[in-house]
């Protein structure tokens, strides 16, 4: 085979390696954004678990003050004991879904340990290392030409590509392995995540309700004469019912995700999905944030 | 007819609605009128209501614990996997940083070589 024959095998050959390199660097992308944001939504999970109890025992605590009046001693110490029970279970429930959240956090670190891997750049300066020794040694790889193309010049990106390939076969072994297993577990902290915001929201409207609006509606019905400021607290009130929706965030950012991930599976994760999920799961962490400050 | 699932559900939200609504101006000016038994009977439905909203919402969160638990294996050799690897992709670059070390000392020994 003649020098310029091989020239005109070797420039497709590398136009496909560029292109196949660019598919494998976008799966392995998509997958060290998605491993960051399901990080950032492990992390999240416990302080929207510690606030749903804070809510639900304030919502209990609620009922309870409002019947002690009406019932003796006797009635007040079964019925508080019932209700603590009960809220020991819910404690014991939160607690594993808490450790639970720690866990799918080790799935996703390991999954962008692997994509994200130094090791790229660290092989990389390897091979880097090995061509600059072999030139010490008297073999200058620097000089070396196959059909026009410095050998030096092809052996780091083949490195780097060889490392994605790996990096890609490894991902999609990982994938074919336990890609449904990681599908029904998010499809889980979903459904976790949806019953959990449903309390929140049930127990902070009823806490409005009691400590707010029913205020203010006994003040204008049966009160000699309107408080100023009556109406402030009204417009508070309408605000705070809008604010109820925010905390279904948590519940939002976990259908992204398991759905995002069902979409990395198949292979059609694209960008506009990806930023969609990063947003998500920031007002998830907005909401851990404004949770943990209020708590 | 609705599926278990959508039942409790739809018992969860009536009694949510019917806790928020004994929290309400309306309620509390309405019992406050009624006679003792009325208000006493009022103030046990209450907290037997707010006792129904728990169990209900500790057995849908349990059963979703225990799902959640049962994957817990497998999440497990999914991190293992995942290590191992990121493991082999770190051997590469010892083997290749050995050679390395290797190439330099043969690099040392021609020079001597060359000049004895």
């Amino acid at each position: 085979m003649k020098a310029q024959d091989l020239r005109r095998l070797i420039l497709p050959v590398l136009a496909v390696l560029a292109t196949a390199g660019c598919a494998v660097g976008d799966r392995t992308e998509n997958a060290g954004k998605l491993a960051d944001a399901g990080v950032a939504f492990a992390d999240s999970v416990p302080a929207v678990i510690d606030e749903s109890f804070a809510l639900a025992v304030t919502a209990d605590s609620l009922v309870l003050a409002d019947a002690r009046s009406e019932l003796t001693e006797e009635e007040r110490s079964q019925k508080l004991q019932q209700q603590d029970a009960l809220l020991v279970q819910r404690l014991d429930v939160l607690r594993d879904l808490k450790q639970h959240a720690r866990l799918l956090r080790s799935y996703f670190i390991a999954l962008g340990a692997l994509v994200k891997s130094d090791a790229t750049s660290g092989i990389s300066d390897a091979t880097k290392n090995v061509v600059d020794r072999l030139s010490g040694v008297g073999l200058d790889l620097k000089k070396k030409q196959i059909a026009g193309v410095a050998i030096a010049d092809v052996i780091q990106p083949a490195v780097e590509f060889g490392v994605g390939v790996y990096q890609n076969v490894a991902l999609r072994h990982e994938l074919d392995q336990r890609g449904h297993v990681i599908e029904r577990e998010l499809e889980l902290e979903r459904a976790a995540l949806a019953a959990i915001g449903d309390q929140m929201v049930a127990d902070k409207d009823a806490q409005i309700e009691h400590d707010v609006r029913a205020q203010l509606f006994t003040e204008y019905v049966s009160g000699a004469s309107l408080a100023s400021g009556w109406n402030d607290r009204r417009i508070a009130a309408f605000r705070q019912t809008i604010e109820l929706k925010s905390l279904d965030a948590a519940a939002a950012a976990a259908e992204n995700l398991h759905q995002s991930w069902i979409a990395f599976v198949e292979n059609r994760l694209d960008e506009a999905a990806v930023l969609q999920l990063l947003k998500d799961v920031d007002e998830m962490l907005s909401l851990a944030d404004k949770l943990k400050a209020s708590g | 007819m609705p599926a278990p699932a959508e039942l409790k559900d739809m018992t969860l939200k009536e009694l949510r609605a019917a806790r928020k609504s004994m929290m309400s101006g309306p309620w509390k000016v309405f019992i406050q009128k009624q006679p003792l038994e009325v208000r006493r009977d009022a103030a046990h439905k209450a907290v037997d209501i707010e006792q129904a909203i728990l169990e209900l919402e500790n057995a849908d969160l349990a059963a979703i614990r225990d799902k959640l638990v049962a994957n817990e294996t497998d999440l497990l050799a999914g991190v293992d996997a995942l290590a191992r690897a990121r493991q082999n992709l770190a051997q590469v670059q010892m083997v290749l940083e050995a050679v390395g070390t290797l190439l330099s000392i043969a690099a040392k020994i021609a020079k001597f070589v060359a000049t004895a």
